[in-house]
């Protein structure tokens, strides 16, 4: 925490090393999280991509109350969402090319995804609702609270609680059934 | 197997890595964003005097209280400093008094015209000399016209 502190008064006086080093440090955890919420590794990575030009833009003015790592997690989740909601306006526009326009996860030669298992994991994420699968990528990826994602989210604890659980067993059922094939 | 521990633990055992081009593109933008602003302190490089003073509380504290401290000096020796009268309206009242005692000036003591004249020789503290002279003179001449005609 004090190490962080440390770390936004260095990059607050424009240090080119700690932004370097925050973006080291955090950048396979935001890129897994984006990936995560929006199932698109090139999607995934330009929200990360944006979160990062925005925080370099606030460069001189930020202030942290939280820890970085939720902080910059936020920032990914909300990108994300807004990502997700362009994408999904798209789809609604060009309703006949449904097919064609899903997001497709890329081999795994060619992107970051290293094992089937990380493979199997995500096409089973690509099946739950957004906000389902959001709620359980927060808590159980970021260690978010419920009381943070249901903040995030603008809904009450108990949806968001709700979520979490639809989103588990419907994680389990598809694993499973993909298990048991 | 148990499928609940899976899904917690692929969950969070779940690690892709940041593409080559990703940190191509955020670098580049790191040393783009730090060379404009190197640029813009460069250009701002002269402290704002006000920003500094609203910058910080006890300073526009202690600004408010010099400000209303002045303007209370300020009040105070207006209200009681009296004006001083100018010496060229001494003077003028000098005049005056000249002329009315010129011997060609008429002896009607106590005439409209006479009284009038005197209030207007009077002098006048917030008013220029050229306009008390005019005065002074018109007054005058209406007051030979007037004994003129009579």
């Amino acid at each position: 925490m004090l190490e962080e502190k440390l770390l936004i008064w260095k990059f607050n006086r424009g240090s080119n090393e700690v932004l370097t080093t925050i973006y080291e440090r955090y950048k396979h955890d935001l890129v897994t999280l984006a990936t995560a919420l929006l199932s698109d590794v090139s999607a995934a990575e330009d929200v990360v991509h944006d979160v990062f030009v925005s925080f370099i833009k606030s460069c001189g003015k930020f202030r942290l109350t939280g820890s970085l790592r939720g902080y910059l997690a936020t920032c990914v989740a909300n990108s994300a969402r807004n990502k997700n909601r362009a994408i999904q306006k798209h789809r609604n526009l060009n309703a006949e090319k449904i097919d064609a326009d899903l997001p497709e996860l890329p081999d795994p030669e060619t992107c970051a995804i290293s094992t089937e298992e990380e493979r199997r994991l995500l096409c089973a994420l690509q099946q739950l609702p957004y906000e389902q699968r959001e709620a359980l990528i927060l808590h159980i990826y970021s260690r978010m609270k419920f009381k943070t994602i249901a903040e995030h989210q603008d809904v009450s604890i108990n949806t968001a609680l709700g979520r979490y659980r639809y989103a588990l067993d419907k994680l389990r059922l598809v694993l499973n059934g993909e298990v048991k094939k | 197997m148990k499928p609940s521990v899976n899904v917690y633990k692929l969950i969070r055992k779940l690690q892709l890595k940041a593409s080559a081009d990703l940190d191509r593109r955020v670098h580049n933008d790191i040393s783009s964003a730090l060379a404009e602003s190197e640029k813009t302190e460069l250009a701002h490089s002269k402290p704002n005097i006000w920003r500094i003073i609203m910058k910080s509380p006890f300073t526009k504290l202690a600004v408010t209280a010099a400000i209303f401290i002045a303007f209370g000096i300020g009040v105070s020796v207006g209200r009681w400093s009296k004006p001083t009268s100018p010496p060229h309206l001494l003077n003028v009242t000098g005049y005056t008094s000249a002329v009315l005692v010129h011997p060609t000036t008429p002896k009607a003591e106590d005439s409209f015209w006479r009284q009038k004249a005197l209030a207007a020789m009077q002098p006048r503290p917030y008013t220029q000399i050229q306009t008390t002279k005019t005065s002074l003179l018109n007054a005058y001449k209406q007051y030979l016209k007037e004994k003129h005609y009579d």
